[in-house]
């Protein structure tokens, strides 16, 4: 199945394409970009298992990990999950030392 | 190979050539002046033209000719029909009542049954409606291009002043102007910060006197029209003037040409422009104010030496959410920094709600891992997101206790070496978590210098936070013993580089403290 080319920010740092229940974010994730992952993210079914894929992610900042929080919480309220797959070694790490890993389900 | 129409066809042709919306156009061969001769037009020429078959019939085609018309292609056209080839061109016309319009035009030459070159026929259009919208769809694009391209820029720097942003903005805005005007050049004269009046010129002209005369002030009164040049005011979109437009001929030629409800288009959308980028030094100031009064007016912690300091992120990013904050009392100094997630006034806003919330869990004397779990409930309950890093020193015990909620860990430094502590992570405030949160105890000696900071200071996109916290580490190593050497270090060595904002709270505890 195709997929979608959601939305290229103006500056293209952030790419989104959903594919399904995956939602595949490339580039940076930043104050400036995070609103276009929340969109995203926030049109999925909440009662949905719910993908992102963040092996094109680079960097993600705290409105970045606002946002995966945000979509975590919504999707559990909704009966659905969260699974964050494939973050990249740097985006792990964040994940690590900002203790989220523990909160996240990753896949 | 040679047709010869019967008399109705002949009929039916003339007929059709005069009833066609094509305008066409038939005159002999002779090319020097006063010639050609206009032996025919239609009456689709007429309309065009503003002129009756009267004026014409017997003229020469010259008289559409005037100030604007381009002499290059008229010699292009004389060439080529000198040599007997077909001829096709663009220029400036004149109708009858001596208005400008662009035509397009194509000239064939007609030949006799020997080859010979009797008469020229010419077909025209009118594209002035067409050349226009291009014209205005051309200018409006760099208007637009303009204020990307300068804001994208500046989103890599926080030094630039309003002053600065408006003439890299207006320099590009006042050239295109002039290319669409067709005049050798516009102005552009603005209302700057603190009543000051900026002139930005575009082209080759010295604008300033013009512009004097349209106005002396960019708000004030405006003489629209004057001998030489054409003015326009520029207004935001709440009709409040931000200065004003000039396009610049000395001839006066141009100035009959110009497409005057495009210039109205371009001075609106200039206004648009101009306008959001004062509206966005605006949001900026007010959130880098609120900023300002929401931290801690002084940082007094003794007898720890104490330094803070907060640097407001790029201009895109606008000022974010950092604070940093110190509570102490009873031989107890609390250290607190922390990073709402975000930009701008909201941002800040939620940080004063943050900053005082913590602050008044630590008064109470709750245990910081506990201020934590009870600040992430409250903020989880309100939809707020926000990193924090708390340290509680005991002076009498000389030890620390550091907790942090998905902040990135402080640094400590101990005779010349640093490192980061080896803080427990525990997710952000806003999470909700239900685990229980932890806190690890640390000595203190004197000496010692604690680094607290947020992560615009070691983040940087396509470096790894482990090797921004080492970068960090190996400035502090480096730094100065007080605290506020130490910042001025740190700052200094990031100074520029950062999108993000920053906090700093540094604290040192006295080598002569007994």
């Amino acid at each position: 199945m195709p997929s979608t080319v959601v939305s290229v920010d103006s500056h293209q740092t952030l790419t989104i394409e959903i594919d399904a229940l995956t939602v595949l974010a490339v580039g940076d994730i930043d104050a400036h970009t995070a609103p276009q992952l929340w969109t995203a993210l926030d049109a999925m079914p909440a009662d949905g298992a719910v993908a992102v894929d963040l092996s094109g992610v680079n960097f993600i900042d705290s409105s970045g990990l606002r946002v995966l929080v945000r979509a975590h919480r919504r999707q559990g309220e909704g009966g659905g999950s969260l699974t964050l797959l494939a973050p990249s070694p740097a985006v792990a790490r964040l994940l690590d030392i900002t203790g989220l890993a523990g909160e996240l389900r990753l896949g | 190979m040679t047709w010869v129409l019967d008399g109705e066809t002949i009929d039916v042709v003339v007929a059709a050539l005069e009833q066609t919306r094509s305008s066409a156009c038939i005159t002999d061969a002779e090319l020097d002046a006063p010639g050609p001769r206009i032996l025919y037009v239609n009456q689709a020429y007429c309309t065009m033209t503003g002129r009756s078959r009267d004026q014409v019939v017997g003229s020469t085609p010259r008289l559409m000719q005037g100030p604007l018309t381009d002499r290059a292609t008229l010699d292009r056209l004389r060439s080529d029909l000198t040599q007997g080839r077909s001829f096709a061109g663009e220029t400036i016309n004149y109708r009858g009542d001596g208005t400008p319009f662009v035509i397009s035009w194509s000239i064939d030459p007609v030949r006799n049954e020997r080859g010979v070159v009797t008469h020229f026929v010419a077909t025209q259009e009118d594209v002035t409606q067409l050349r226009r919208a291009e014209r205005r769809l051309e200018v409006l694009g760099a208007v637009d291009a303009a204020v990307t391209e300068v804001l994208s820029a500046v989103a890599e720097t926080s030094d630039w002043d309003d002053d600065q942003l408006l003439r890299a903005i207006g320099q590009p805005i006042a050239e295109a102007v002039a290319a669409f005007a067709g005049t050798a050049s516009a102005a552009l004269r603005m209302a700057g910060p603190n009543g000051a009046v900026i002139d930005i010129e575009g082209g080759t002209d010295n604008a300033r006197l013009t512009l004097d005369r349209v106005g002396p002030s960019p708000t004030g009164p405006l003489s629209l029209d004057g001998s030489g040049y054409l003015a326009r005011p520029i207004a935001d979109r709440e009709d409040e003037r931000l200065g004003f437009l000039a396009v610049i001929d000395p001839d006066q030629h141009r100035l009959d040409f110009i497409d005057q409800e495009g210039l109205d288009l371009v001075a609106h959308r200039v206004g648009e422009a101009l306008g959001a980028l004062d509206e966005y030094g605006r949001q900026r100031r007010i959130a880098l104010t609120l900023q300002r009064d929401l931290l801690p007016v002084e940082v007094q912690c003794p007898p720890l030496e104490v330094a803070a300091r907060y640097l407001p992120g790029a201009v895109r990013t606008v000022v974010g959410g950092d604070w940093f904050d110190t509570v102490s009392e009873d031989g107890v100094t609390v250290l607190v920094v922390g990073d709402v997630a975000g930009s701008g006034i909201e941002a800040a806003v939620t940080m004063g709600r943050l900053r005082t919330l913590t602050r008044a869990l630590l008064l109470e004397g709750q245990p910081i891992e506990r201020a934590l779990t009870l600040a992430d409930r409250i903020c989880a309950a309100e939809f707020l997101f926000a990193t924090v890093v708390v340290i509680r020193i005991d002076h009498q015990r000389r030890c620390g206790w550091v907790s942090s909620a998905g902040h990135p860990p402080p640094l400590l430094r101990r005779a010349g070496s640093t490192r980061a502590l080896a803080v427990p992570p525990d997710p952000p405030l806003g999470v909700g978590s239900t685990k229980d949160r932890g806190v690890m105890r640390f000595e203190l000696e004197a000496g010692d210098a604690l680094l607290l900071y947020t992560d615009g200071v070691v983040e940087r996109r396509g470096v790894p936070i482990d090797a921004g916290i080492d970068w960090l580490i190996s400035e502090v190593d480096r730094a100065g013993q007080h605290p506020e050497e130490i910042c001025d270090t740190v700052l200094g060595a990031v100074s520029g580089a950062g999108s993000d904002d920053m906090a700093l709270l540094a604290v040192r505890w006295p080598t002569d403290l007994e």
